[in-house]
Order: structure tokens, then C-alpha cells, then sequence
């Protein structure tokens, strides 16, 4: 339903007679000096590059999580060692965000906990998306009982606020001693993941729906293919393009899912620095230190807004019939 | 006149003088009558009967209208509130064997509702708290009385079936038979939601949510007081809330502040800041037993201990490793005192010498326990008394979550301990898992913790505490249903000794010098290492006279006393 | 239609029990639970625990417990709070109609922002002002909320001041000043930030909506004849477009409360507003059992009634749908 950013509204007008693929092999219709790339893959590549500003959100993106991986190369500070002669002093060229009550640089930390926030939200998404194409696609394609039982199964989840149920999730699975992974990670992610996998399962359903009706999946079937192999070899490809762009944008709600959480005190523990934590203890520091409340929200915001337009820039670039 | 009329009018004059000089001031003399004062709470009392209630909130509220037979005052002893004196041997009111205890009541004291106060009340009160129904918690020492006798309306006699050492705090709130209800409906009676007391003021409305209003009692034993014409208390949203508050005038007493509000409110015009050391100690428990086993008593615990808290030269490290006065400066604004012992204030109090800031004698230490160095700085086990060869000196550091002071310090501790080789890891829990029953498998009863970090303290008599952390047979076990509190799991014969002494002895004295005895056992061996004392904070307006701090009591301990300029 | 309305009714009903068995499920997997504010109290003894676990009934089995609390259920008997004693539905009748004029009056500012915006930036499509209102929609979309209320409070209660009191421009918590007697000026005031906060972020996703939705009516064959016949400009996109593309968006709006709530938790909890999302979050942190049940059974019991309700509206309002 979403026509997307403006980012084409700024005089290119992108005819739609222009690029109407419901195959790969369509030639353009109109003359044009450039040889565009002949590949799926290719033509979808070009189609995002034309889209500023997801190109824009990709290298943030890229950018953002380098440093962060990198984090321990990229600056010189210990993220957890306090330094109690620093405490809550404001940016300055030797701290440039500032340090936090404990007198640890602030850049630093957010730096490491990007690390967090942003596997925890890759994380949570693969793990959503494979339960939720999984049962989707058998949803979809078979029917009947399976199809209904996920129809009454998501709209009992979706009659509880979801806050809620994450936070009933959280307190269940953090009792069962959780090894590895400080702070209670696997136990967000896997809250999350079970909370979201439905409305991937939802999309996956409809692609599904209407793809099984296809001719080709008929001729499939009538030269006695197996209905693992056409699901697998010949529906899901096609249906891969939406499952793509809601497993990105899917990225991005986990991230600002675990912030919050982490800022309601039911995420990430300290010290384990996570963007939510860091905001959820600048709260009593916000009249004397409010860079420790800006900064890391400013992080989430800004990864949140860049993988928004990755996400966008993916519609368009692999499935343009929505552009109208 | 003559010289010696002179004489005689000047030593009269002299002698007049000396006796007003000597004459007891009154306590406020120029206390104004009127005025309603405004007290914030952050937190909204469950109920106000004083047998059920749990939280501190409900009992900063009771306070004003609820009152027992003895009082504490600021020093950590006992005083007569609604009883002429304390029982003492000296004064007859304790028998000789401890066991019959008699108070007599003030002359002349009523209800808020104007009926006589009488020693069926206090009766009342004993059954209503032994009754099984009646959902009161904590009933130690009072199902240790056999009867409570009324020889006459203002004589009550308490006679205990077995001596129970602290039976000066008990009876600290007396409920009216004849405004209650049945024992048995306690959780239900309407006296929950107003209370009939004998305090200062009564109850004229509760509007949940939003305030209380108390007035004064007309029928008040002290003529004259209170002086105030209303204490409203506000329930503020938050603290937040409460601090604005304050600051614009707009309340005049707030409740329960933390060290980091400190430094905000101190430079506030017309406010001032009530700050003194309380019984709180904020301290690290030390599990002395095999982690893996399941609430293993203390035959047990002898043939297998900590793998590294067993030995008592790795705990004393840690100890010296930890400095305590930088925690104090840095975390809590200077507003605590280096911690100690469990008795470090009270009519028990038991002075013994903070620990040193040692690094280089934990080091050394460590090194003589068998712990070597590795090769990334934290310690492994070569020859340490009861760890394999290898092990890592590596501890689990458990706390509330939530709790962002507590968070801070976790990180301070991490920093210490590797300083000296010893590796902390944080996994902290949600405070009902922290502080969860046998019964719910919560570790801490268990056993299945290496060290836990939190606050408790002891009553104004310490019996209950020291006995429920530090006697050997309150160690919690399958056998006993998970009850006591000795998580530590630490068995010391000096110190049991001393704590059945203090137990049975009707000698306050004696008592002392026992509970001394144990804190002294306890400060050698650490089962828990005292971080810091909590003060306790709160905030008042300068307008406000009659202000008496009593870490002991509640705020409102002496509010007959206050008065508004 | 009312063979349908009765059919979703007695659908909601099993709907509700299945809710109320997962939920109880799984909060007695949670350890500690409400005897924790006694087990600190060395005066207890352990047969005072006991006797108390077993006057709470929580000594007795699991299904014995359920059915227990089923039964007391259907007989307006909705327990007590643990904390406070109190009976639930007290307790939460305090509390809901907070929420819920925080809630309705921030919807009201949302769908007053959102709809009018969205409808301008469809009708005038690609221009700058589309593009600012897509860009900034977009912000607003994926900016945390809570970070949001953060930067509200920094900037109005922090920094900026009353110039002539010197007192925070905006108050940083509560429904009202304490002890005054009710003013509605006061209570707009308070309501400022908290509203702002969650209107203001709601507001950016439901332009986005609206926006969608209008380009779609503009499209539409009923438009152009509209146009043809000669109707002014203004009544064409007010009378026929406003209804046409308010309308999807009001039942998304209605569809969408379980997120709504999130939101509010958010909000209540950053501003001291004494509403159920806030006491959820305090009764999660003590698991006081029977307020967290009751609180996740009344908006369970709401979100289904606005579910019905939402889809009704839209049957009444567009006369393509019928329910069989």
C-alpha cells in the first residue's frame, strides 16, 4: 500500500511503460543509449542504484556495522573499564561524544553495542523469516487444516498487545538457564523471533496463494515433480522478492523492538552495552549529561532510517509492479 | 536594706535563677498551632494494617495514627510510648526467668473514636496475629506466648511459653478489638483502609491514588499537640515528581531519597536534606558451599566447599581488592559509611575496623592460596586448597535488576577483582527471582550462586537477623523446607555459641557482649563482605520545625511534635 | 450483517479462553513470583510462608490453579492483587480510564494531523511539499518512540524555560499539579509532551497511510467523473476523496491498538502517568500473577471488541463489503 519516498520525486519520472518485467527476458520498450544489465539479479541491482537514497541507507548500514565489528581496532578506549575521574564529561576532542556516569567513553560504547543491537536484530530476522516461510509456504500451498490453524494461531497473537507478550516471553525464557551469550541475548532474540515470524508467515501465505495457481506450477505438477521440490525449486524463487524486503525491514523493527525493551528493563542486561540500555541509564542523568540520552537514540534512529530505505529501495528494485 | 537582706535577696535571686536555668525546656516552645503540612510518597500504601503490610510505604503511613506500647528513638533504644515505661528486671515489668513480661499503660489514653484504650486491645492484637487465618506475616515471638492476662483494664501481662529474647519489640502496634474485626477476616476488615489508632492524628479520607488526609486526634494523650491541623500525603507519580516538588514548595516532606538525588537538592532554597547512617548494609554474600550441590547442610557443605570461596584467604583477598571509600566518593556522593559489620549502629552496635584497601596483599594472597597468574591476568589454580589444577579464578556476581547503583558498582568490583586476577561475571535477575522461595527453586535458597550482591538489615533488635543469617542450623535445606537465611552456609562453633547465648539471656548486656562476639567471628572469616551502610535520605522545607531524625522509626515518628513556621 | 456480528462474538469466545490458558502457562514457568516480598523477613518463619502460600492458593497444582481462577473468573471474581491487595478490577478500573484518555486524545491529534497532511501530499504529488511531507513522514516512522519522548523532555523540560517563572516550559511527569483544584488549562499542559510523543510518531506512519490510500481514490473512475460533471476542485477531493481514503485508515487505526498500547507503555512509564501500561510494567517486575492475567485479559477482551468494531464500521461505511 506504501508508495514509497520521495526520492524519485525530484523530476525523474520513472514511466511506468518503461520497465514492466513479469519474466526477466522482456526487453525495454523504450529506445535507450544504455545496455541494462540482462541478469534478474543485475537488473535489480540497477534498479536500486537509481534510488539515492537507499544506496545512501546501504552504506550507513555498511559503514555502521564495520565499525562496529571492527570496534576493538576502531577506538582506543576499554568500552567497560570505569575511569571514575571521567565521569559525565561532555564531548570534547579526546572524548567525541562525551563519557558516561562511570567515566567510559561514550562513542566507544555505542560502538560495541551496535554490535549487539544490530545482531540481535540480523538474528532475530533469519530466525523469523525461516519459521515464517516455512509455515507460510505450507499454509499457502496445502490448505486446509494447516492453513487455518496458522489464520486462528496468528490472530490469537495478534489480539495481545505484542509489548506484553514479549515481555511474558522474556521473564519465561531468561528463567531457563540460557547458557552462552551474556545478558540474556538468545532470549531477546528468540522473544523477538516468535513474536514476528507471523507476519512473514502471513506474506509468505498470500505470494503463495496466488503463485500455486500459476501455469508453470501446474506443468510442474503435471510432470510429476514432488510438491517439496516445486514449493522449494519453483514457488518460493518468485516469491522471494517480498520475503526480502519485509526480512530487511524486519531487521530494522528488531532493532528498535530490543532497544525498547532494554529501555523498559526487560532487554539486554548491564553491562552489556546495548543502544537501548545506554538510553535506559541516561534517564537519571538527562539534566546534567544529556548527551548520554542523545547520542545513543540518535544511532538507533539513523541505522533505523538507513535499513528503512534499503528496504524501500529493495521493493522497487525487485518487484516494480507496485510502482504505479 | 542591710547587707545581709542584700545578701539573702541576691542568693534568692541566684537560687531563682539556677532553677529556671535548670528548668525542662519544653521541647518546641514557640511551636505555632495550625498549618497543614504535605508529605510525598512515591508509592502508594497496599494496606495499612500493620501485621500485613509488607511495604515500607504502608508503614510511613501508619505511623501517624498507629502506635504501640514502646517506641524507638534515634539512639537504638527502646522508650515508653503507649506503656508508662519499659519492662526491665530492675523495674519489676521482667520476671526473673524472662518469661512474664507486665506493661502498664499511661493513664487515660483513648481511641480516635473516643473509646478507652485496655489491655483486651492488646490481646486482641495476639490473637488476631496467631490466628492461622488471619494472613499476618511475621509471627516469631508471638507464637511463643502462652497467654496474655488482663488483671486490670491498664495492667497487661505477657507471658511467653519459651524465652524469646527480643520480646521488647514486639507489640509495636496495638489494634482496637472493637474497630477491627474477626481474626480471621483480618485481609478484609475496613480498619485496613482507616485505621483506629492512639497516634496523633486519624485518618479523614483516602483517595486512592491521589492523597490521604489525616487530622489531628481530639482524643490525643498529650494535650495541646499535635499542632498541626492536617498532614496530607501525597502520592507523587514518581520521585521525579516529588523532587520538583519540593523545590517549588508545593510539598513539604519527601520520602526516601537516593544519594545521586543529593546533589540537586542540597542547593535548593528552603530546603534542607536529612541525611544519617542507616542499619541498611549494602553486602556481598559468599557462598562458602559447592555451588552444584542442592541446599546442602552443613555436614555437607564441611566435606565439599567452594571450589574457590571455600578458602578463607581468597575471600579475605577479595576483600582487600575492593576499595570501598572510592565506591562511597564516586557512586554515592560521599553519603554513605564504609561497611563494617551487620551491627554497626543499634543499642547492639558492635565497632570493629573497616577493612584496608589492600591490592598488593590480595595479590600476595592469591599467590600463597595457589593461585597463579595466567596468561590474559586472571588467576588459575596450581595447587589451591580445593580447586583442581587449572581452574580459573572466575565468579559469578549476581544482584537485582533494575537497580542502576547496584549496576554501577558491579562494574567498579569487576574492575577491582581484576586488578588482583580474579575474574567477575554479571548475570543479574529480576529482585522476585532474586529473593524467591524454596519452594520456587530460587537459587539463593539453594546454593547455586557464587556471590550475590544486596541490601538487608537488622531489626532493632538483631536476634531475628543474626540468627536467621549466621547460625548453622539456619542454613536452608530440603530438610527444613528452605527456612533461614544462612546462604552463606557458614558453620562457626564461637559464633552459634554466642547466638544461643544472646538468645536465651535476659541480660542486655550479656546479649551484647554475645553479638559482639559473633560480629567479631564474622568479620574473620567473611561469609559477607560489607561494601557500605546506606544513609538514610529525605528532604524536608525549612518552614517545617519539630524535625527529628530516627533511622530507627518512621518519619513520622514524633509528627505530634511538628509545626509550620 | 448481524448473523455476522453474532458469529464474531461467539468466535471471540474461545478466542479469549485460549488466550487465557497460554498466558497463565506462562507465568507460572516464571520463578520467584509474589512471596518474594516476604522471604527477605527473617521475622517469618517458614510456617508462616507456607501457610500464606497456601492461603494464596498458590500451593495447589497447576490445573487446580487454573480452574480455580477460571471459575472465579466467569463469577466476577477477578482475584486481588498481590501487592496490594486490592481487588484486581479495582485496580485496573483506577488505571484504564487514564490510558485510555491519553490514548484517545492522542489518536485524535494523530488521525487530525495524519489525514488532512496525507491527503494534501497525495493531491499534490511530487511536489516539494509531497516531498517534505514524505521525508519527514518517513523520519516519524522509524524514530524510536521512546528516544522521541527523551528529546521531548530535554528540549521542553529540560532546556527551554518560562521566561518568566523560570519553571520548565512543559511539566516532566503527572496528569495534573498535585493540590490544585481541576483546571483544564493544567491538564492540557501536562498533556502536551506525553501526547506529542506518542501523536507525533503515530502521526508520521498513518500520513504515509493516508497519503497511499488518497493516490489510490484519485485513481478511481468515480473521481474523474466527479471532475467531468464539473464539481469545484475542493468538494471532489473533501467529499468524495476524504471519505473514501479516511476511511481504510481509520480501520487500520482501529486494528492497530495492541501497538497503540505499546506505545502508551512507553509514554506512561517515561511520564509518570498512572495507566495500565505502566502498572503492567510494575506488576511484570514484582509478577504479581493476578493483575498481570486480569491486565492481559481486558486488552485481549478490548483489542477483540475494536477488531469487530473496526470491521463493522467499515462494512457500514462501504457498501462494496457484505458479510455473509
Amino acid at each position: 500500500m506504501d508508495s514509497g519516498v520521495g526520492g524519485r520525486g525530484s523530476g525523474v519520472r520513472t514511466s511506468t511503460a518503461l520497465v514492466v518485467d513479469r519474466t526477466p527476458d522482456t526487453q525495454p520498450l523504450t529506445p535507450s543509449s544504455r545496455v541494462r544489465p540482462q541478469t534478474m539479479v543485475g537488473l535489480a541491482w540497477w534498479r536500486f542504484t537509481r534510488h539515492r537514497m537507499a544506496v545512501a541507507g546501504l552504506l550507513v548500514v555498511a559503514v555502521l556495522g564495520a565499525a562496529s565489528a571492527l570496534a576493538s581496532w576502531v577506538s582506543p578506549y576499554d568500552p567497560d573499564k570505569p575511569d571514575l575521574q571521567l565521569q559525565l564529561r561532555a564531548p570534547s576532542p579526546v572524548h567525541l561524544l562525551g563519557t558516561d556516569d562511570l567515566g567510559r567513553d561514550l562513542l566507544t560504547r555505542i560502538l560495541y553495542g551496535g554490535r549487539i543491537s544490530l545482531s540481535i536484530g540480523v538474528l532475530a530476522m533469519t530466525l523469523a523469516v525461516l519459521m515464517g516461510t516455512a509455515v507460510g509456504a505450507a499454509a499457502g500451498y496445502y490448505g486446509g487444516a494447516i492453513d487455518n490453524l496458522l489464520m486462528r494461531f496468528t490472530d490469537l497473537m495478534l489480539s495481545i498487545p505484542a509489548l506484553f507478550l514479549l515481555i511474558l516471553l522474556i521473564l519465561v525464557l531468561r528463567s531457563f538457564p540460557l547458557p552462552f551469550l551474556r545478558g540474556g541475548v538468545l532470549a531477546i532474540v528468540l522473544a523477538i523471533a516468535l513474536l514476528s515470524w507471523m507476519t512473514v508467515a502471513r506474506l509468505v501465505r498470500a505470494s503463495f496463494l496466488s503463485l500455486k495457481e500459476q501455469v508453470f506450477v501446474e506443468a510442474a505438477r503435471a510432470l510429476g515433480v514432488g510438491n517439496g521440490r516445486i514449493i522449494i525449486r519453483h514457488i518460493l524463487p518468485n516469491a522471494a522478492s517480498p520475503i526480502i524486503v519485509a526480512a530487511t525491514l524486519r531487521v530494522a523493527s528488531s532493532i528498535i523492538t530490543e532497544s525498547g525493551l532494554s529501555f523498559l528493563g526487560f532487554g539486554v542486561q548491564p553491562p552489556t552495552p546495548t543502544w537501548g540500555n545506554m538510553l535506559k541509564n541516561a534517564q537519571d542523568q538527562m539534566i546534567t549529561a544529556p548527551w548520554t540520552a542523545i547520542f545513543p537514540g540518535l544511532f538507533i534512529f539513523v541505522t533505523v532510517i538507513a535499513i528503512n530505505y534499503v528496504g524501500d529501495g529493495l521493493r522497487d528494485a525487485l518487484d516494480p509492479r507496485h510502482l504505479r | 536594706m542591710n547587707t545581709a537582706g542584700v545578701r539573702r535577696t541576691l542568693v534568692a535571686i541566684g537560687l531563682a535563677a539556677a532553677l529556671l536555668a535548670s528548668w525542662p525546656v519544653p521541647a518546641f516552645p514557640q511551636a505555632k498551632r495550625g498549618g497543614v503540612l504535605t508529605f510525598a510518597l512515591y508509592q502508594e500504601p497496599e494496606t495499612l494494617n500493620p501485621y500485613i503490610a509488607t511495604q515500607t510505604a504502608s508503614f510511613e503511613v501508619n505511623v501517624f495514627t498507629i502506635e504501640g506500647l514502646l517506641g524507638v528513638g534515634p539512639d537504638g533504644e527502646y522508650f515508653p510510648l503507649l506503656a508508662k515505661e519499659v519492662p526491665s528486671r530492675q523495674n519489676g515489668g521482667v520476671s526473673g526467668d524472662g518469661k512474664t513480661i507486665t506493661y502498664h499503660f499511661k493513664d487515660g489514653l483513648k481511641w480516635s473514636d473516643g473509646q478507652p484504650v485496655t489491655c483486651d486491645d492488646v490481646r486482641f492484637t495476639w490473637q488476631a496475629i496467631v490466628d492461622p487465618k488471619s494472613g499476618a506475616s511475621g509471627t516469631t515471638g508471638y507464637r511463643d506466648i502462652e497467654t496474655v492476662d488482663c488483671p486490670s483494664p491498664s495492667t497487661v501481662v505477657v507471658r511467653y511459653k519459651t524465652f524469646y529474647a527480643p520480646f521488647l519489640s514486639r507489640f509495636d502496634a496495638i489494634m482496637p478489638r472493637h474497630a477491627a474485626g474477626d481474626p480471621a477476616e483480618m485481609p478484609r476488615w475496613a480498619y485496613n483502609r482507616k485505621p483506629v489508632g492512639t497516634g496523633p492524628f486519624t485518618m479523614l479520607e483516602w483517595v486512592s491514588g491521589d492523597h490521604i488526609t489525616f487530622i489531628p486526634n481530639r482524643y490525643y494523650r498529650e494535650a495541646g499537640k499535635p499542632y498541626l491541623s492536617a498532614v496530607i500525603i501525597r502520592i507523587t507519580p514518581s520521585r521525579e515528581v516529588g523532587k520538583q516538588l519540593i523545590k517549588t514548595g508545593e510539598i513539604d516532606v519527601l520520602w526516601d531519597l537516593v544519594e545521586s538525588d543529593v546533589p540537586e537538592l542540597q542547593p535548593a532554597a528552603g530546603v534542607k536534606i536529612s541525611s544519617a547512617p542507616s542499619s541498611f548494609a549494602e553486602r556481598l554474600v559468599l557462598n562458602l558451599a559447592d555451588p552444584t550441590l542442592d541446599g546442602p547442610p552443613l555436614d555437607q557443605v564441611e566435606k565439599n566447599p567452594h571450589p574457590i570461596l571455600g578458602d578463607p584467604r581468597v575471600r579475605e583477598a577479595i576483600e582487600l581488592g575492593i576499595n570501598k571509600q572510592e565506591i562511597i566518593d564516586k557512586l554515592l556522593f560521599g553519603l554513605a559509611t564504609i561497611g563494617t559489620n551487620e551491627l554497626h549502629i543499634g543499642w547492639a552496635r558492635c565497632a570493629t575496623k573497616p577493612s584496608e584497601y589492600d591490592p598488593a596483599r590480595a595479590r600476595q594472597l592469591l599467590e600463597q592460596a595457589g593461585w597463579k597468574p595466567g596468561s590474559d591476568g586472571i588467576r588459575v589454580a596450581q595447587g589451591a586448597r580445593y580447586a583442581k589444577d587449572g581452574t580459573r579464578l572466575r565468579l559469578k556476581l549476581q544482584t537485582t535488576t533494575g537497580n542502576k547503583l547496584r549496576e554501577q558498582a558491579e562494574q567498579l568490583l569487576i574492575d577491582y577483582m581484576k586488578q588482583i586476577g580474579l575474574e567477575f561475571y554479571i548475570e543479574n535477575v529480576p529482585s522476585p527471582v532474586l529473593f524467591g522461595s524454596w519452594a520456587s527453586g530460587a537459587f539463593r535458597k539453594h546454593g547455586h550462586f557464587d556471590v550475590v550482591l544486596y541490601t538487608t538489615n537488622p531489626d532493632v533488635d538483631p536476634q531475628s537477623q543474626v540468627e536467621g543469617y549466621f547460625a548453622s542450623w539456619s542454613i536452608p535445606t530440603a530438610a527444613n523446607s528452605g527456612a533461614g537465611f544462612n546462604y552463606a552456609r557458614w558453620g562457626n562453633k564461637t559464633a552459634d555459641e554466642n547466638i544461643n547465648l544472646a538468645k536465651n539471656s535476659p541480660d542486655i548486656n550479656a546479649r551484647k557482649k554475645a553479638y559482639c562476639a559473633v560480629m567479631g567471628e564474622i568479620v574473620k572469616d567473611r561469609p559477607h563482605i560489607y561494601l557500605y551502610d546506606r544513609s538514610s535520605i529525605h528532604a524536608y522545607r525549612d518552614r517545617m520545625q519539630g524535625w527529628v531524625t530516627n533511622v530507627w522509626d518512621r518519619l513520622g515518628w514524633n509528627a505530634e511534635d511538628w509545626s509550620l513556621r | 450483517m448481524g448473523a455476522y456480528v453474532l458469529r464474531r462474538l461467539v468466535q471471540a469466545v474461545p478466542l479469549l479462553w485460549l488466550i487465557s490458558l497460554v498466558v497463565f502457562l506462562l507465568l507460572h514457568v516464571i520463578p520467584g513470583g509474589p512471596m518474594a516480598a516476604y522471604e527477605n523477613n527473617p521475622d517469618m518463619t517458614a510456617e508462616d510462608l507456607h501457610r500464606l502460600e497456601h492461603d494464596l492458593g498458590l500451593d495447589a497444582p497447576l490445573h487446580v490453579q487454573y480452574v480455580r481462577w477460571l471459575a472465579a473468573l466467569v463469577h466476577g471474581d477477578w482475584g486481588y492483587s498481590l501487592a496490594s491487595k486490592r481487588p484486581v478490577l479495582v485496580e485496573i478500573g483506577d488505571r484504564l480510564p487514564n490510558t485510555v484518555y491519553l490514548m484517545g486524545v492522542a489518536t485524535l491529534v494523530t488521525l487530525l494531523l495524519a489525514i488532512p497532511i496525507g491527503i494534501f501530499s497525495a493531491v499534490r504529488q511530487y511536489s516539494t511539499l509531497d516531498h517534505v511531507v514524505t521525508t519527514v513522514a518517513f523520519m516519524g516512522h522509524s524514530i524510536p518512540i521512546f528516544w522521541f519522548g527523551l528529546i521531548l523532555i530535554i528540549v521542553f523540560h529540560v532546556m527551554l524555560r518560562n521566561p518568566l517563572s523560570g519553571a520548565p516550559l512543559f511539566p516532566g511527569g503527572g496528569m495534573y499539579t498535585l493540590g490544585m483544584p481541576f483546571s483544564l488549562l493544567d491538564r492540557l499542559h501536562h498533556l502536551v509532551l506525553p501526547v506529542g510523543m506518542l501523536a507525533v510518531a503515530n502521526a508520521a506512519t498513518y500520513t504515509r497511510y493516508t497519503r497511499a490510500s488518497m493516490l489510490e481514490v484519485i485513481g478511481q473512475d468515480y473521481i474523474r467523473t466527479a471532475r467531468a460533471k464539473g464539481t469545484p476542485e475542493p468538494l471532489v477531493i473533501w467529499k468524495h476523496g476524504l471519505k473514501n481514503a479516511a476511511t481504510p485508515v481509520v480501520t487500520i487505526l482501529a486494528l492497530d491498538l495492541p501497538a497503540l498500547f505499546a506505545g502508551a507503555v512507553f509514554t506512561e512509564t517515561m511520564f509518570s502517568w498512572p495507566g495500565m501500561g505502566r502498572l503492567f510494567i510494575e506488576s511484570a517486575f514484582r509478577v504479581d500473577y493476578a493483575l498481570l492475567m486480569a491486565i492481559i485479559m481486558v486488552t485481549a477482551a478490548l483489542t477483540v471488541a475494536f477488531n469487530l468494531l473496526a470491521d463493522v464500521t467499515y462494512a457500514v461505511l462501504d457498501p462494496r463489503i457484505r458479510y455473509g
